[in-house]
Formats: structure tokens, C-alpha cells, sequence
């Protein structure tokens, strides 16, 4: 929940409530009382019908909702989540035993500590597991388009969920989506169209580029941190700094590129210590 | 840092619909090139960038970045931030500049290089 609470009184005018929603770009404010006991809430429709009414001058005790439905300190999330369901409101204030607000809770609250409960917090038991990961060998093909910007990624993105679903250990999983992504990025940038694909067992990843052309006319110079051929369009993008080659080679436990003008090859291989 | 705490030393607005969680950054990276992101090799951290493009978004999520801030009073596009939504990336907009959004951050704590 959000503890930095912004609040009012129930003796402001309704206009006053309205600008300070409107500076603080908040959609409901809950009123409390000189005891800080939660006495009512009021939000952009009770601002709306007041304007309506050509009320605004009105204090905020006059068009407030009373009693308004509160969740307790103490409630679950799961509890939280009954109440949004039963009441559809946008905002829950907490309260404490004394009925003194302590905090408000919104939906994107809750669905910040589901992501954790369900993301975040499994990557990081993952971590502490280590333990062998067992399953069969995942094989994936994803084929990348040439100056396609828009599904750019799309192949790193899946290599590195499907690795985040098997368990695998982070940072290997981080090591095979920069050198996935940095080699699909080449692929949109240079080539007409390529292919990606990935061999996933519980002891390696190894990833596959290949594309059809034009081929890397130097490949020593590509190697080199900061060496770029990438148009200045390219490069507003944030891409083509020259960092892509070495970038991929400093993420692989194994590196080997070929290229002619018919096409290149890359093969990146990281182990999954 | 709290992600509530770089919003308030940035005097920064959240345009993503989850911004005031409990996560934690350690470290920031600002960067316009992505493959200088990409190559920041440091965990829970924050992307500070003046770049506005999805794949800004992408490249975060390459990385496990946990928050991005657009510096200089940048404001991304609807498929940008529904994008870092999808991600569950919350995402800030300052308008300070990125050198001084770095400064800033660092000032009050964030990734201090210990003297030790």
C-alpha cells in the first residue's frame, strides 16, 4: 500500500479538494478528522457532480462518500483482492485498530506484490535452490526479420522466458538474453532477414544466428568496442554504438562468427555453471 | 532506495500504474546507447535514458532493470508505456537532464562507490 498519504479535511471547500487532486495528479483523496480518524473519501465523481451542480463552494463534508469500505492493516492480499472484486472500487484506505488511516491501497498496489509473489520472488528462490535443473532439451527457432524495429527483441524475449520458466539459474539466463538480443539486433540492423535458434539443456545454451547477408566486411574491426557501420538513423534508435559483437563475446563462455557476403554465422554458447 | 525515494529525488512523475511499490534499487545506469545498457553488468538497477523508444523497454527487460526514468522532460508514447506495463516496469519522467539525474541520485546514496 501507499503510506505517503495525501489527505484533507472535511472542512474544505469542494474546490479545494479539486485542485489539489489536480496538482497532485491523484483521483481520490481520503478526509480525515483532527483525530486522523478516516471520516469519509471523496473522489473525481463526487468532484464531477458537484461542477454539475454548480456546487463547488460546498464543503467537502457535504459531498463526501461516508464510511466508505476500508481494508485493516492486518488484511491479506488475497482479503484485498475479495474487496475489489465485491466492491469494484478504484481505492481501499487501510486503517489501523483505532480507525486511524495509515495507509491507501489501489489495484496496481496489489498487482506490484502479485508480480513479486509470482516473478520476482520465484527468480529469486530459483537463486537460492541451485540445484540441478532437470528437464529435456528445449529447441527454439525464431526467425527475425530484416529493419523489422518493432518485433526487435521478440526472439531474446522468448529465449529468456522459456529459461525463466525451467529454473535456470539468472544470471546465465541474463548472460543468454543480452547475447541473443545484441545478435537479433544485428540481424534487424544489417541483414535482410535471418534466423534465430537455441538449444536449451539443463548444461548449456547454445544460440544460433544465422542471416543471409551482406556479411561483416571486417570481422577484427567488429570486434573492436566502439567500431560501427550503423547509419545515423540507426544510431537516434540508441543502437549501432559498436558495442554489439563485443558485448555478445563478453557474455558467451563460447564465441565463433564466419561471414561472407552470403551470409553470417554465429554460434554463442553459455554454460549453465 | 526505494523506487519512491528516486521518484521524490528526481521530483519525478510516474506514468506507469506501478510505481509506489515496495522494490529496491542499488545502482543506476544512464545511457542512451543500449548496448551501453546491455553491458551494465550490475544488479537492481535503475535506467536513467533520454532515449525515447520501445526498445528501451526491451533492452530493460534484457536486464532485469527495475525502474526507467526518461530524463529532460521526456514523456514516452502510449506503446511505450503499455509495453513497460506488460513488462512490469514501472517507469518515472524527470526533468532533469540525465547528467544531473545521475548526480542527483548518486548524491542521495544510490550505487556511492564505498571509499573502503
Amino acid at each position: 500500500m501507499t503510506k505517503e498519504l495525501i489527505t484533507i479535511t472535511p472542512d474544505l471547500t469542494v474546490r479545494q479538494a479539486k485542485e489539489l487532486m489536480r496538482t497532485k495528479e491523484i483521483s481520490g483523496v481520503p478526509v480525515i478528522d483532527q483525530d486522523q480518524e478516516l471520516v469519509g473519501i471523496i473522489s473525481v465523481a463526487d468532484i464531477f457532480r458537484a461542477m454539475e451542480g454548480d456546487n463547488l463552494d460546498a464543503k467537502v463534508a457535504e459531498i463526501m462518500t461516508k464510511n466508505p469500505v476500508c481494508l485493516s492493516e492486518y488484511d491479506t492480499v488475497g482479503q484485498a483482492l475479495s474487496a475489489y472484486r465485491q466492491y469494484k472500487y478504484h481505492r481501499f484506505p487501510v486503517i489501523d485498530d483505532h480507525k486511524k488511516l495509515v495507509g491507501i491501497l489501489t489495484a496496481g498496489d496489489i498487482v506490484a506484490r502479485l508480480s513479486q509473489l509470482l516473478k520476482i520472488d520465484q527468480v529469486e528462490d530459483n537463486t537460492e535452490k541451485k540445484g540441478p535443473v532437470n528437464f529435456t532439451t528445449h529447441n527454439i527457432e525464431y526467425p527475425i526479420p530484416g529493419n523489422n524495429f518493432e518485433r526487435a527483441g521478440e526472439a531474446a524475449g522468448t529465449i529468456k522466458r522459456i529459461m525463466t520458466n525451467l529454473g535456470m539459474n539468472p544470471s546465465v539466463i541474463r548472460s543468454a538474453a543480452v547475447a541473443a538480443y545484441e545478435a537479433e539486433m544485428n540481424v534487424v540492423i544489417h541483414a535482410s532477414q535471418g534466423l534465430l535458434t537455441a538449444e536449451i539443456t539443463p548444461e548449456a545454451v547454445t544460440i544460433t544466428v544465422t542471416d543471409t547477408g551482406p556479411g561483416i566486411n571486417d570481422i577484427s574491426q567488429a570486434m573492436k568496442p566502439g567500431y560501427s557501420t550503423a547509419t545515423d538513423e540507426i544510431r537516434k534508435m540508441g543502437f549501432g554504438a559498436g558495442m554489439g559483437l563485443p558485448n555478445i563475446k563478453k557474455s558467451a563462455d563460447e564465441f565463433s562468427i564466419e561471414s561472407s557476403p552470403q551470409g553470417t554465422i554465429l554460434v554463442i554458447k553459455i554454460l549453465a555453471k | 532506495m526505494t523506487l519512491l525515494e528516486v521518484k521524490k529525488v528526481l521530483n519525478a512523475t510516474c506514468v506507469t500504474q506501478h510505481c509506489l511499490d515496495a522494490r529496491v534499487v542499488e545502482t543506476a545506469c544512464g545511457a542512451d546507447l543500449m548496448s551501453d545498457v546491455l553491458s551494465h553488468d550490475k544488479e537492481k538497477a535503475v535506467l536513467l535514458t533520454g532515449l525515447i523508444h520501445p526498445q528501451v523497454i526491451r533492452t530493460a527487460s534484457m536486464i532485469d532493470i527495475v525502474c526507467v526514468v526518461f530524463v529532460r522532460d521526456k514523456i514516452p508514447g502510449q506503446d511505450i508505456i503499455d509495453l513497460a506495463e506488460i513488462n512490469n516496469i514501472p517507469v518515472l519522467c524527470t526533468k532533469y537532464p540525465l547528467y544531473e539525474s545521475c548526480g542527483l541520485l548518486y548524491k542521495a546514496g544510490l550505487g556511492v562507490i564505498s571509499s573502503e
